[in-house]
């Protein structure tokens, strides 16, 4: 299992190299001078402040050495500036961060415990009605655009009939039941793509595990249905369920950008789009950065998940 | 003529859902090509005594807060749904699939190289991606179909390696390779019309994500900008007017999810009808 572990998180070395390069090329692809959009675009500067600047972030160096620079200060933990308020991105990221998180967290909640239990019904009574039901509402909710859901969401709730808050964010500590009633239409949106991908993977993982000579011997030795497919099946099934809700994360994140600006959550997504509107490249380069580092971090504890839950990973590759 | 139904054409052809799936995609393609003729009015048309006016003979949808037809407007939309999600797929596999080829035929350290940066480029959620190059190369049309073409490349180069790894290992191949013929043409005329299905059903799955992805980002103010009208952009335009004229709202979403779920229920029919174990070929 260590040997295992080590491996991986030896593979995760390139990988975040790779990251960083990426996030580097991006903000160099900007046409334009990279001085004056340090500073802002509204910074008037003479050539002689232009050239202080550029000494200052080494853009006067060449393209490979200011890149080692840059990486050299992002390990340690300095992402720059923020050329709108002027505070460090790490700063305002570690802000915005846990909001984030807090919404991602409960969006991927409120997705598994419906559609886990959606899928396991759904792979049991198998083309009856509520599986019928349920694969229907989940074909669908694939295709729908989880900010239109909530858009909709507020259309019903907020403006027909009042019933929950459609702005806004409350701190989870300050006031928890007020939180959550804050978090829950933004969590529906965020998740319910998520929800019907999983609840579509613990059906059909479900259904090919139920067709195992095991499950029948357990049932032909007199089992009874539900402790057979709960204490045997669903735990041979869910691996590959763990991929995808691995995988969600990464949607997750990325559905916080538009489902954030939507609900007005200040968190990291509405900062990007904020930045992305405001020029502060800064900004868009740390949330970049830090967002497909988390991803990263997400797939790598689900593969350690799986070596724990299925010893077979941990020899074979 | 009508295909045979031992065909994977026939067996497609036969599926419920391939049929409404088809008859959407054709509608709506229909809609982008002859939106010059169907649409009744001039979307940029604004008629300040008909502002936010209700569904009626005239208007079937309403109107905005500028007295633009919505229903014109949805039709002409149609038309950024599909260049974005034919062009971003079309990059995706103009990229992807002589990636994926590249590292079966080549292996060794370039298969890993070209594999690693795969898996890094992953990590990047695709709306990320096209938000940040739209900080970085401007607003339009191809920024998005670049940002979400390039996040599709992972997926179909991913595809390809382990299709064409595993048709590589079947017998007629290697009879190919023994006869003398070329890595190359090996690769084109053998391998790669026979790892075809996967890829074409991958294909199909991402034209549907790229119209969600263009919808999410022209909502965010990202993309392509008005008085174009998209779906995305038509749906941050109408939010402020939630409370007074919720069609607005309502319509593009029904739209784009109607091109989705068509461009999925396609594709997974054809799953099924080009799985070699549901038939004859």
């Amino acid at each position: 299992m260590w040997r295992y572990a080590r491996r991986r998180l030896l593979q995760l070395v390139p990988s975040l190299l790779l990251i960083t390069m990426m996030v580097f090329a991006l903000m160099h692809a900007i046409p334009g001078d990279p001085a004056r959009m340090m500073v802002g675009a509204g910074e008037a500067l003479d050539e002689a402040q232009l050239a202080v600047v550029r000494r200052e972030y080494n853009l006067d160096r060449p393209v490979v050495i200011q890149y080692g620079l840059w990486l050299g200060r992002v390990l340690s933990g300095d992402l720059g500036r923020s050329a709108v308020s002027q505070r460090r991105v790490s700063e305002e990221l570690r802000l915005r961060a846990g909001v984030t998180f807090q919404l991602g967290l409960f969006a991927w909640l409120i997705g598994a415990l419906i559609a886990i239990p959606a899928g396991i019904v759904s792979a049991v009574f198998r083309g009856r009605l509520p599986d019928t039901v349920a694969t229907l509402v989940a074909v669908g909710a694939v295709a729908l655009p989880g900010f239109w859901v909530g858009i909709m969401l507020i259309l019903l709730f907020g403006v027909r009939l009042g019933w929950l808050p459609t702005q806004g964010y409350v701190a989870l500590a300050e006031n928890p039941l007020d939180s959550l009633r804050h978090m829950l239409l933004p969590a529906i949106a965020l998740g319910i793509t998520s929800a019907a991908l999983v609840m579509r993977q613990m059906r059909s993982a479900l259904l090919e595990v139920l067709e195992q000579d095991y499950i029948r011997t357990a049932r032909a030795k007199g089992l009874a249905r539900w402790p057979v497919v709960l204490g045997h099946a669903v735990r041979n099934a869910f691996l590959p369920v763990i991929t995808v809700m691995g995988l969600e994360i990464g949607r997750i994140f990325a559905g916080s950008v538009v489902v954030e600006t939507l609900f007005g959550i200040p968190g990291m997504g509405r900062l990007m789009v904020q930045a992305v509107f405001q020029h502060d490249f800064a900004i868009v380069q740390g949330s970049v950065l830090v967002i497909a580092t988390a991803v990263l971090a997400v797939n790598f504890a689900t593969d350690m998940l799986y070596a724990v839950i299925d010893p077979r990973i941990r020899y074979d590759t | 003529m009508i295909p045979r139904a031992d065909t994977a054409a026939g067996r497609l052809l036969r599926a419920p859902r391939a049929i409404f799936g088809v008859a959407v995609i054709l509608l709506i393609a229909a809609c982008a090509l002859g939106a010059d003729w169907l649409m009744l009015f001039d979307t940029e048309d604004m008629d300040f005594d008909s502002l936010l006016v209700a569904a009626s003979w005239l208007h079937p949808l309403g109107t905005d807060q500028l007295g633009r037809d919505t229903l014109s407007r949805l039709i002409l939309g149609s038309q950024v749904a599909i260049e974005v999600s034919l062009g971003a797929v079309g990059l995706g596999v103009a990229l992807g699939v002589p990636l994926g080829l590249a590292a079966v035929t080549l292996g060794g350290w370039i298969d890993d190289v070209i594999m690693r940066v795969m898996d890094a480029v992953v990590v990047f959620p695709s709306l990320l991606v096209a938000v940040a190059l739209a900080a970085a190369m401007g607003n339009s049309l191809g920024t998005v179909v670049l940002a979400i073409g390039v996040a599709n490349v992972p997926w179909l180069a991913r595809l390809t390696r382990s299709q064409a790894l595993a048709v590589r290992s079947l017998d007629y191949v290697a009879a190919a390779e023994v006869a003398g013929t070329t890595p190359v043409k090996l690769m084109l005329r053998h391998i790669l019309p026979n790892s075809l299905a996967p890829l074409i059903v991958q294909s199909t799955l991402g034209m549907g994500y790229a119209v969600l992805t263009e919808a999410a980002l022209g909502f965010i103010g990202v993309g392509v900008q008005p008085p174009t009208p998209t779906w995305g952009n038509m749906l941050q335009q109408a939010f402020p007017l939630l409370d007074r004229q919720p069609i607005l709202s309502i319509a593009p979403g029904v739209a784009i999810f109607l091109l989705v779920l068509a461009f999925n229920l396609v594709g997974d029919a054809l799953r099924d009808a080009l799985d070699p174990r549901m038939g004859p070929r």
